[in-house]
């Protein structure tokens, strides 16, 4: 498995909130084999609306975020693990 | 077989609806009505899938024991329910339909769910006229959003929906990785969000619940959504009266009436929501057989 999830390169925030992702949606895959930049909606992990709002409630829990308003943001803040990770370095309170 | 079969364009093509249109701004009601059967006749004629549809739902009807054995009059009274649909449909949208013709009863449970300050889903089925209830909710103080999938929206609701001024501006689109977030944020801010909850857009997400006797795939996502957000769901029908009026009928859905502070967990907690929505559309069915507009295969068994 690791030797897999190696060659995504994933940071240790985002590896935390691969596993917090994968619980949220009940996704049936390691979270280290999670590529971050692999669209999170439709064609590539295959999430839908309803899992991009378990990930929002998930992210508000868990760092503090709100993530519902801000309409034109969200499609950019969550095409990808990488740029979902990088919207919450920069937004997380204190 | 093909699964979701109803996520095709919608039958009917430009010209026709156009002057239907036409016919039914200019020459009034009485005259539009004419053309109902003519209508309904050549959808008989030309659309096998429809009849077949149709015949498919009035022996389930018949077996769950609420009709008597179906003959093919009985489809055609049943395309022509629908084809009055579309009709009033042109005059509710054109805002056009007397408002007095709208009766609703049971709205209280809608201050009630207001009162929650989460919002609140009115969920409805294609049983009926979604329309005659959206004309009601525009005069609430509330703003009222339609949840809709539009990516395979045929000539006849384009041209249809385009005689209601602003329509498409309250409509969240479904199937875009932020439709559940601008809901949420509508919801949020206190507002009403309508989905027609029985037809299932990603198979993923239905779970098969027993209809009229059968198994089908019942869509698990607007569940889910009221679980997540904590938003009280309330089912409501406006049903074709034998004189021309609605009568627009709201009930709680039950379990989501409760405030909740913790969403409870999984699947399972879907069920027994999703089992009662099912209930309230049998229940309208066999009240109101012709009322029910899914011609397509919505059991997934094959036509």
């Amino acid at each position: 498995m690791t030797t897999v999830s190696a060659s995504h390169d994933q940071t240790p925030l985002e590896r935390e909130l691969a596993a917090h992702l994968t619980e949220a949606v009940q996704l049936d895959m390691d979270p280290l084999d999670i590529d971050p930049e692999m669209p999170l909606f439709g064609e590539g992990l295959g999430l839908d609306s309803i899992d991009v709002l378990e990930i929002a409630l998930m992210v508000n829990t868990q760092y503090g975020i709100k993530l519902e308003s801000h309409d034109d943001d969200n499609r950019k803040i969550f095409h990808s693990l990488r740029s979902l990770a990088h919207h919450i370095s920069t937004h997380r309170p204190g | 077989m093909q699964r979701n079969t109803w996520l095709r364009p919608e039958k009917g093509n430009s010209l026709t609806i156009r002057l239907l249109i036409w016919v039914a701004l200019n020459l009034g009601y009485r005259v539009t009505a004419l053309l109902r059967w003519p209508a309904t006749l050549y959808y008989a004629a030309v659309y096998s899938s429809v009849r077949r549809a149709s015949w498919q739902y009035l022996s389930h009807l018949h077996r769950a024991g609420a009709l008597r054995r179906p003959h093919w009059g009985m489809v055609l009274r049943h395309i022509h329910a629908y084809s009055t649909n579309t009709l009033d449909r042109i005059y509710l949208l054109s805002g056009r339909f007397p408002r007095e013709n709208l009766h609703i009863t049971g709205q209280d449970i809608l201050h009630e769910a207001l009162h929650q300050n989460r919002g609140c889903i009115i969920m409805g089925a294609h049983i009926g006229s979604f329309d005659a209830l959206r004309q009601c909710g525009l005069n609430a103080s509330v703003p009222f959003r339609m949840l809709m999938y539009r990516r395979f929206i045929g000539a006849t609701s384009r041209f249809i929906e385009a005689l209601a001024p602003g329509f498409n501006a309250d409509i969240i689109e479904l199937g875009q990785p932020d439709s559940m977030l601008a809901t949420l944020k509508a919801l949020r801010n206190g507002e009403f969000i309508g989905i027609l909850a029985d037809r299932a857009h990603d198979g993923g997400r239905s779970i098969p619940i027993r209809f009229l006797g059968e198994e089908a795939p019942i869509p698990a996502g607007p569940f889910h959504l009221a679980r997540l957000t904590g938003a009280p769901v309330v089912l409501v029908s406006a049903i074709r009266q034998k004189n021309g009026t609605y009568h627009i009928a709201c009930t709680g859905l039950a379990d989501t009436l409760l405030p909740e502070t913790e969403p409870a967990p999984a699947r399972e907690a879907l069920l027994s929501p999703m089992q009662a929505y099912v209930r309230w559309m049998e229940e309208l069915c066999q009240r109101h057989p012709y009322a029910w507009f899914n011609f397509f295969d919505f059991w997934e068994k094959g036509l």
